[in-house]
């Protein structure tokens, strides 16, 4: 094959996307800190799942028009670090494809070195021997062999050969990827994507085994016994199947389970206003305009229905975009559909307005996990908190929605995971002048920021204040290790309490009361805390988190230990010393 | 009969230290208040005592002073031959004293001149007035020139609130914006201040006494600028039944500012009852 034309694509990206959901739980289980965060691939697998929904509607778009769907999508889906920087590739990607019908190898070239390059500009500190490596690498081989490879196939196979070159030299390049035994996740996730291009142009079946499994995935040992902790945590983790009727289902549930986050995403929504406006053509034999009047009538505002029983136009202006296609279904043949994004267009007009001024009112919208936590932010004041169930990774998308639903002027983005902190500063993006990103790493950094909050005072002071105050408190926390690992010379198996102090691992054991010990010892040498605030989660009783207060009481006497429900998966402690 | 003699009178929310009410001669005008309905004599209990029997679950409350308590009292001011007063009181937003004084003053008006003026706030913005109200008429500043000055100076003070427990301020109703601070899960102090019209306001959130005087001398700090030695700063510092945080705040600002007055002392159970067990007040003003 030489070219891929607007069609392909979106065969294309129906396959990546299918043949991404079973690579989930590898790319999760790469995880680059034995923190059980290990969400990458989930957070990719989202990524491409809002392009694939959003592509599928267009019956036969225009190269054009899918370039900008992609574009688009990607980064309104796009959750994670590493899938905010697909979606920055996607997008450059896009603009050079969306000048052409058809894309040879050679724009195929230049298309990916765009997106390298909003990759890379989306980055204040961009990070060797990660995604970006992965994706600029390649980027470089196909420029080397665009000229001469007319081939499609032969060109991607290059590029994947590069690519593997690539994230084999990631341990090399980032210290912390080799002390875990692992290659980057974003970048493998990435390279299974372009390996998914070359499947497809090959004709290979979705669920043929990739000699990338084996090179990756290390033993069918570890996909067992992550099957297992998964069925454990009841979660429905597809890829690590056997058969494909187990895989089918794993991936119905997690279908199911998208579905439900798109769902509740979009009802967050603005309330006021109908972000879209669509308009279409229905083709029938004996349509009943009056009748479909009616059926469009509870769908939306500013409804149009017109023409005769074979061809009818409908326009509406709606949240609920989705629903009118489907109900446009049964009627009969919708064609040439027309959806524009309303709120995107106010946005670009708001980007044009000025900062807000020093008395414009301000709120805060939190992300957190754990139902304690997400009471104590609310009682700290937070107008809106975003509760995730396992991870902190809301989209950009989310942000966006909680921050339209504040009556102020100015939202303060907490979002309180770094995996985070990307998809908070598009949101900002999204909405100029109007959000603004405090870099809250964890939970415990986010109520330290947000008790320098004080309602009524000028967002100024407050952005400094919250700025300061993430600078007054050292984080802890007291896990388990997702996957085998080591620091300062010991080793730690999988599943071993681990305690983590300011992002390093400083100590491990069998008792988290023990660990939190040993993590307070090694802070104790820098500075004498005051207040140290232990919220508990994960296995940890009442009983023994005070059972935890009295030791350190011994162990810190000067220190006022405060103990909190804190509900957080995954973490048994996540402490603030002060 | 010819010559003037003035005196600053200001009721006892006002909070000022009894070196200072001596040293400048200024007059107290007490306001009545209840525990548990029944209506105590100040000069027979100690904060401490007031204190202990709240903690215990009494409700205290104050009554506003009446007019004829008023009018008595600058009478007998004017029997003591004082010919002029300038009268400091709680801002209307807070309570009722303010037209009870100006109606006492409009009656004894054939007998004595009174001038009154209204705070912004109560506890040390009230006191603070007082003073510096007591320092101009000293000097021989004529009373409506002073009575000005002193409006001028309202908006040059500081007064930050550290509160024991908000419940106290809610109870009567003044807790106002400071309402955001309330219903927290985690231990916090908060410290509150006033707004323009006397409302009270969230200033900040501590996690610890130590927290809380980190901010509060932060505050001063910022207010005096780099390189002060506290020249012309005269600070109010008032705890209601512990003195640690309010004693070390007091050594903290005289190191710092080794010219400043800083006065500290246990404030009487009438303020007492809005700072709640616990609760301490600091206030400042830079004359220069």
């Amino acid at each position: 094959m030489r070219t891929i034309d607007a069609a392909k694509i979106k065969e294309i990206v129906e396959y990546s996307t299918l043949y991404f959901k079973q690579k989930e739980s590898l790319v999760n289980n790469l995880n680059v800190f034995p923190v059980p965060d290990g969400d990458t691939g989930s957070n990719m697998l989202l990524t491409m799942k809002s392009v694939r929904n959003d592509l599928m509607r267009l019956p036969s778009p225009p190269m054009s028009e899918v370039a900008e769907v992609v574009a688009q999508s990607s980064l309104m889906g796009a959750r994670g670090n590493s899938g905010v920087l697909l979606s920055q590739f996607l997008s450059g990607f896009s603009k050079v494809a969306g000048n052409h019908t058809q894309l040879d190898s050679e724009t195929i070239a230049v298309a990916m070195q765009a997106g390298v390059e909003e990759a890379y500009n989306g980055l204040a500190n961009p990070v060797e021997g990660t995604i970006l490596t992965v994706m600029k690498e390649i980027a470089i081989a196909a420029k080397e062999h665009a000229s001469d490879t007319k081939e499609l196939e032969k060109l991607f196979e290059l590029l994947l050969t590069a690519g593997r070159q690539a994230l084999d030299r990631t341990p090399e390049q980032l210290p912390v990827l080799k002390d875990a035994g692992v290659v980057d996740a974003g970048g493998c996730g990435f390279l299974y994507l372009i390996e998914a291009v070359l499947r497809y142009l090959h004709g290979i079946g979705l669920y043929q085994p990739s000699p990338l499994d084996d090179a990756y995935g290390k033993s069918i040992e570890r996909w067992r016994s992550n099957v297992q902790e998964s069925v454990r945590f009841g979660i429905a983790r597809a890829g690590h199947a056997f058969s494909g009727d187990s895989l089918k289902r794993a991936g119905k549930r997690l279908f199911r389970r998208l579905q439900l986050i798109e769902t509740v995403a979009r009802a967050w929504s603005r309330k006021s206003e109908y972000q879209y406006c669509l308009e279409f053509f229905i083709t029938g034999e004996k349509i009943n305009l009056e009748e479909l009047r009616k059926a469009f009538a509870g769908l939306g505002g500013s409804t149009i229905v017109a023409g005769n029983p074979q061809l009818a136009k409908v326009h509406i202006h709606t949240n609920r975009r989705d629903e009118v296609l489907s109900e446009a279904a049964r009627w009969g043949r919708p064609t040439q559909i027309k959806v524009d994004d309303m709120s995107a267009m106010q946005k670009e007009f708001i980007s044009h307005a000025e900062a807000p001024d020093a008395e414009a009112s301000s709120a805060v919208v939190v992300a957190c996990t754990g139902s304690g936590m997400a009471e104590i932010f609310k009682s700290l004041g937070a107008s809106s908190v975003i509760e995730k169930r396992k991870t902190i990774n809301p989209s950009v998308k989310e942000f966006c929605a909680r921050a339209s639903d504040c009556q102020a002027e100015v939202v303060f983005l907490l979002p309180n995971n770094k995996n985070a902190i990307l998809a908070a500063e598009h949101a900002a993006m999204a909405m100029p002048g109007r959000l603004v990103v405090i870099p809250t790493k964890s939970m415990v950094e986010g109520i330290s920021a947000l008790l320098s909050y004080i309602p009524g005072q000028p967002w100024m002071d407050n952005k400094d204040n919250m700025l300061e105050a993430l600078k007054r408190v050292h984080t802890c926390d007291v896990t388990r290790a997702a996957r085998p690992t080591a620091f300062a010379g010991h080793k730690v198996r999988k599943g071993e309490v681990i305690g983590i102090a300011n992002h390093q691992i400083v100590a491990s054991g069998i008792d988290p009361n023990v660990v939190t010990q040993e993590v307070l010892k090694t802070l104790n040498g820098q500075a004498s805390p005051q207040i140290v605030s232990i919220y508990y989660g994960h296995g940890i009783s009442q009983e023994k988190a005070e059972e935890l207060k009295d030791v350190l009481k011994g162990l810190l006497p000067q220190a006022d230990i405060q103990i909190y429900s804190g509900g957080q998966k995954h973490h048994y402690y996540l402490l603030g010393v002060e | 009969m010819n010559e003037t003699k003035r005196v600053v009178v200001v009721d006892d929310a006002s909070n000022i230290p009894q070196e200072l009410v001596e040293k400048l001669g200024i007059k107290i005008i007490h306001h009545p208040f209840c525990l548990d309905d029944v209506e105590i004599d100040q000069s027979k209990m100690t904060t401490d005592e007031f204190m202990s029997r709240v903690r215990a679950g009494a409700m205290p409350k104050t009554i506003l002073i009446n007019l004829a308590t008023f009018e008595n009292f600058y009478r007998s001011l004017a029997d003591e031959g004082y010919t002029e007063i300038l009268s400091v009181h709680l801002p209307k937003a807070m309570s009722s004293t303010i037209d009870m004084a100006r109606k006492a003053a409009e009656n004894v008006k054939d007998k004595i001149t009174v001038r009154v003026v209204e705070s912004l706030a109560t506890l040390s913005e009230e006191g603070l007035l007082a003073c510096a109200a007591a320092r101009l008429l000293r000097e021989g500043m004529p009373l409506e020139e002073a009575a000005q000055q002193v409006e001028k100076l309202r908006n040059d003070i500081h007064i930050l609130l550290v509160v024991g427990d908000l419940k106290y301020l809610a109870k009567w109703g003044r807790i106002g914006k400071a309402k955001a601070l309330m219903g927290s899960m985690l231990r916090i102090t908060p410290i509150l201040s006033y707004d323009d019209t006397g409302g009270i306001i969230p200033a900040g959130r501590a996690r610890s006494d130590a927290q809380a005087i980190e901010i509060i001398s932060g505050e001063i700090q910022s207010a005096q600028g780099e390189g002060s030695d506290g020249t012309g700063l005269t600070v109010f510092i008032v705890y209601t039944d512990r003195p640690e945080s309010a004693t070390r705040l007091k050594d903290k600002l005289t190191s710092t500012y080794p010219k400043a007055s800083v006065y500290l002392w246990q404030t009487h159970p009438l303020v007492s009852v809005y700072l709640a067990p616990g609760g301490w007040v600091v206030g400042w003003l830079n004359w220069r």
